[in-house]
C-alpha cells in the first residue's frame, strides 16, 4: 500500500463501520436492552403482576403442583425465582415429547398463565440470532449474520484505535459548541474511547459465545469417532461433565421411561446451602439415566460467580445421596465460562446492570456518531467541491435515509413493539408473532418515511413520533392493565415501575433530541481554502 | 461498597485529565508547571492502582477488575462532563473526589 498503516486503517475503519453499521447498531441496541430482558419479561406479561414470594418451601410445592398437573412427567427443569423473576419457571415432558413450560406461584403452586408473548426474549434473540418470529428455522443463518457484523465490529474497534491519533491528548475532550464536523468527531471519539474496555470485551466474548459454530474444525477433528463427529462429547466434557453422565446426552438415550416419583427435594437443597454457604440455588433437574435411576441435579445461581455455566450438585433421586460435583475447571473452558458470563452479565446486581445498560446506550451512540459523521464529512467535502450530483449523491442519500431508517426508526419500531404489547388482544391466535410483525412493519415504514421526506424533516418526524410513543407507554399501561406506576411505585416494584420510568426519560430524551435537529439547511458553500471547520458554527453546515 | 472505588478513580482521571494543558488551561488560565504535571500524573496513576487494589481486596481478582474497569468508565465520563461543561471546578471536583474517597474507605 503506497498510503501509510494508519491511512489503510482509517479507510478500514471507515468503510468496516459503515457497510454493516446499520445492522450493527440494531445489534448493539437490542443487546442493550436485553440486559433488563427479565424486567422486560415481566413488563410484557402484566396478568402475572404480583407474584406471590419465594420461600424455602418453593421447590417442593412447585414439585408437587407440577406431579398433579403432569402425573406422567419424566424429566424436570425447575428453575427457582429470583429477585428478577419472581415465578417459578417450569419445563417438562412426558414419554419423549417436546418439553412444555408453565410458569407457578411460588407461594401457592398455582399455574400462572400470561399473555402469549416473546417480551424481553425478543432483544435479546434478535441481537444474536436476528429472530423474526417465535419458532424459526433460521436461527443458524441468523448467528452467521450477526458473527460476521461482529466480527467487522471487531475490526472497527481496533482500526479506530489506531486512526484515533490524538487517542490520549483528546480523551476527555468533547466540543459540543464546535458545531458540524467537529462535534460528531468528538462526540464519536468520547463515546468510543471512554467505554473502550466494554466494547472490547462485549464485542470479543460475543464471537467467543459460539466460536463452535464458526470454527468447528478442532471439534471435528478431535472428537471423530466411528459414526462421525460426536459434538455432544465435546459439550458435555467442556462442562465438567464426568464420563459415565455423557450417556445421558446422547440422543434415543432415553427410550419410553416410567414417570418420575415424587422426589426428596429438602435434603438434597439442604445439603447444597451447606456446600455454597453464600449461594443461592438456581435451579433443579430430574431425569433418569437410561439404567433407570432417577437422579437430580442442583444448580447453582448463574449471577454468583462471572464463569458462566454455574457448578453443580448430582444427587441420586432414591436416597438423596450426593453423587458428583459437576465444575468446568480446565484453563479452556474457564476462559470459555468468564468470557461468556461478562457478556451476559448474569453477575451483575441493580448498580452494575445500569452502567453496563448505559454503556449500552453509549456503544450504540458511538455506532451512531460515526454513522452520522460519515454523512457530515462527505457533506462538507461535496459542498467544498461544489459538486453539483453525480454518483456521490445518490450514494449519500441512501446512506442518509438508512441512518434515519436505523437510528431514529428502530427506537421507534421499539416502542411500536411494547404498544403492540399492550393493545393486541390477549387471545389472539400467535399473538406472539403479531407483536412480531408490528415490529418489523413498523421499521418498515419508517424506511419508507425516511426516502420519501427530506432528510431533516425524516429526523424531527421520527424523532418526535418516537418520543410521543415512549413517553405514552407508561399511560397506555394505565388505560390497559393494573400493573402500572400508580400501582408499582407506592408497592415498590421497581423491576416494573423502572420500566415504565425508563420508557418515559427514554421518551423524553427522543423528545430532546428532535428539538436539536436544525429547522432549514444553510447553504452558504464554503470560499477557496477555507476549511468548514474554522467556521463559527452558525454558518458551518450541520446535520 | 463501591464507593470508594468510583472516587479513587475520579479522582486519578480528573488529576490526569489537570495534568494536560488542554484542561488544565480551562480549569486554571495556564499550562501545568513541568512539576506540577509530573504529580499529577504520578498522583493520578496513583489513585487509580488504588482503585483497583480496593476493587480485587472487596470481591477477588475476577469480579474486583471487573468492577474497577466499569467504575473507571464511569469516572472518565464524569471527569470528561466536569472539563466540558464545568471546567473551573475540575480541581475542587478532584480534591473533593480524593478527600472523598479516603473517607468513604476509612469508614468502611
Amino acid at each position: 500500500m503506497k498510503e501509510g498503516f494508519r491511512q489503510a486503517m482509517s479507510w478500514l475503519h471507515t468503510w468496516s463501520g459503515l457497510v454493516l453499521g446499520w445492522l450493527l447498531f440494531a445489534i448493539f441496541l437490542t443487546g442493550t436492552l436485553a440486559f433488563f430482558r427479565a424486567e422486560l419479561n415481566q413488563w410484557s406479561r402484566p396478568e402475572l403482576y404480583p407474584m406471590g414470594p419465594a420461600s424455602a418451601a418453593t421447590a417442593a410445592r412447585a414439585q408437587e403442583a407440577l406431579l398433579r398437573r403432569a402425573p406422567g412427567v419424566t424429566q424436570w427443569i425447575m428453575h427457582l425465582p429470583d429477585e428478577r423473576q419472581p415465578a417459578v419457571t417450569l419445563l417438562w415432558r412426558t414419554g419423549n415429547g417436546r418439553f412444555e413450560t408453565l410458569l407457578m406461584d411460588p407461594q401457592t403452586g398455582a399455574v400462572r398463565e400470561g399473555r402469549d408473548t416473546l417480551g424481553g426474549e425478543f432483544f435479546y434473540r434478535f441481537h444474536f440470532e436476528l429472530r423474526s418470529a417465535k419458532v424459526t428455522r433460521w436461527a443458524t443463518e441468523g448467528r452467521w449474520v450477526v458473527g460476521g457484523a461482529t466480527m467487522l465490529m471487531f475490526v472497527a474497534l481496533l482500526t479506530g484505535i489506531v486512526t484515533h491519533r490524538r487517542i490520549f491528548k483528546d480523551f476527555f475532550t468533547f466540543r459540543p459548541r464546535k458545531g458540524g464536523q467537529r462535534a460528531w468527531l468528538d462526540a464519536h471519539n468520547v463515546t468510543g474511547v471512554l467505554m473502550l474496555p466494554f466494547y472490547l470485551m462485549i464485542t470479543f466474548s460475543g464471537l467467543m459465545i459460539f466460536h463452535t459454530l464458526y470454527l468447528p474444525a478442532g471439534i471435528a477433528a478431535l472428537y471423530r469417532g466411528a459414526s462421525g463427529v460426536d459434538s455432544a462429547a465435546y459439550f458435555a466434557e467442556s462442562s465438567g461433565e464426568p464420563a459415565e453422565r455423557r450417556a445421558l446426552r446422547r440422543r434415543g438415550g432415553t427410550a419410553a421411561q416410567p414417570p418420575l416419583p415424587l422426589l426428596p427435594l429438602d435434603p438434597m437443597l439442604a445439603q447444597a446451602g451447606a456446600e455454597w454457604p453464600q449461594g443461592r440455588i438456581g435451579d433443579l433437574r430430574a431425569q433418569r439415566l437410561p439404567d433407570g435411576r432417577v437422579q437430580v441435579e442442583v444448580g447453582r445461581h448463574d449471577g454468583d460467580r462471572l464463569q458462566y455455566r454455574p457448578q453443580r450438585l448430582v444427587f441420586d433421586g432414591a436416597d438423596g445421596r450426593l453423587l458428583h460435583r459437576v465444575d468446568a475447571q480446565g484453563p479452556a473452558a474457564r476462559t470459555y465460562g468468564v468470557l461468556y458470563g461478562l457478556h451476559m452479565a448474569r453477575f451483575a446486581g441493580p448498580t452494575m446492570r445500569w452502567a453496563l445498560f448505559g454503556f449500552g446506550i453509549a456503544g450504540s451512540a458511538m455506532i451512531a456518531t460515526g454513522l452520522m459523521l460519515w454523512v457530515v464529512k462527505r457533506r462538507q467535502q461535496a459542498a467544498r467541491q461544489r459538486a453539483g450530483g453525480g454518483t456521490g449523491a445518490w450514494g449519500m442519500r441512501i446512506v442518509e435515509t438508512l441512518n434515519i431508517a436505523a437510528l431514529a426508526g428502530l427506537p421507534l419500531a421499539i416502542a411500536a413493539f411494547f404498544w403492540a404489547n399492550r393493545l393486541v388482544p390477549a387471545d389472539l391466535a400467535a399473538r406472539a408473532d403479531v407483536e412480531l410483525q408490528c415490529f418489523f412493519s413498523a421499521w418498515a415504514l419508517t424506511l419508507a418515511v425516511a426516502a420519501a421526506l427530506p432528510a431533516r424533516t425524516g429526523w424531527r418526524v421520527l424523532l418526535a413520533l418516537g418520543g410521543l410513543a415512549y413517553a405514552g407507554l407508561p399511560l397506555l399501561n394505565a388505560l390497559t392493565t393494573h400493573a402500572h406506576l400508580g400501582v408499582t411505585l407506592p408497592a415498590g416494584d421497581w423491576a416494573l415501575a423502572g420500566v415504565d420510568l425508563s420508557f418515559l426519560a427514554t421518551g423524553a430524551l427522543l423528545g430532546l433530541i428532535a428539538r436539536q435537529v436544525p429547522r432549514a439547511a444553510p447553504v452558504a458553500p464554503l470560499r477557496d481554502g477555507e476549511l468548514a471547520h474554522e467556521r463559527p458554527p452558525a454558518l458551518a453546515e450541520r446535520s | 461498597m463501591v464507593l470508594p472505588v468510583f472516587l479513587f478513580c475520579l479522582a486519578g482521571l480528573g488529576a490526569l485529565a489537570l495534568a494536560m494543558d488542554r484542561h488544565h488551561a480551562d480549569a486554571l488560565g495556564r499550562d501545568p508547571a513541568p512539576r506540577a504535571r509530573r504529580l499529577l500524573q504520578l498522583g493520578g496513576a496513583a489513585a487509580l492502582l488504588l482503585a483497583l487494589a480496593l476493587a480485587i481486596a472487596q470481591a477477588g481478582f475476577a469480579m474486583g477488575s471487573t468492577d474497577w474497569s466499569v467504575q473507571l468508565s464511569l469516572g472518565a465520563l464524569a471527569a470528561t462532563a466536569l472539563a466540558t461543561w464545568w471546567p473551573r471546578r475540575l480541581p475542587t471536583a478532584t480534591l473533593l473526589a480524593t478527600l472523598g474517597a479516603l473517607a468513604t474507605w476509612a469508614l468502611q
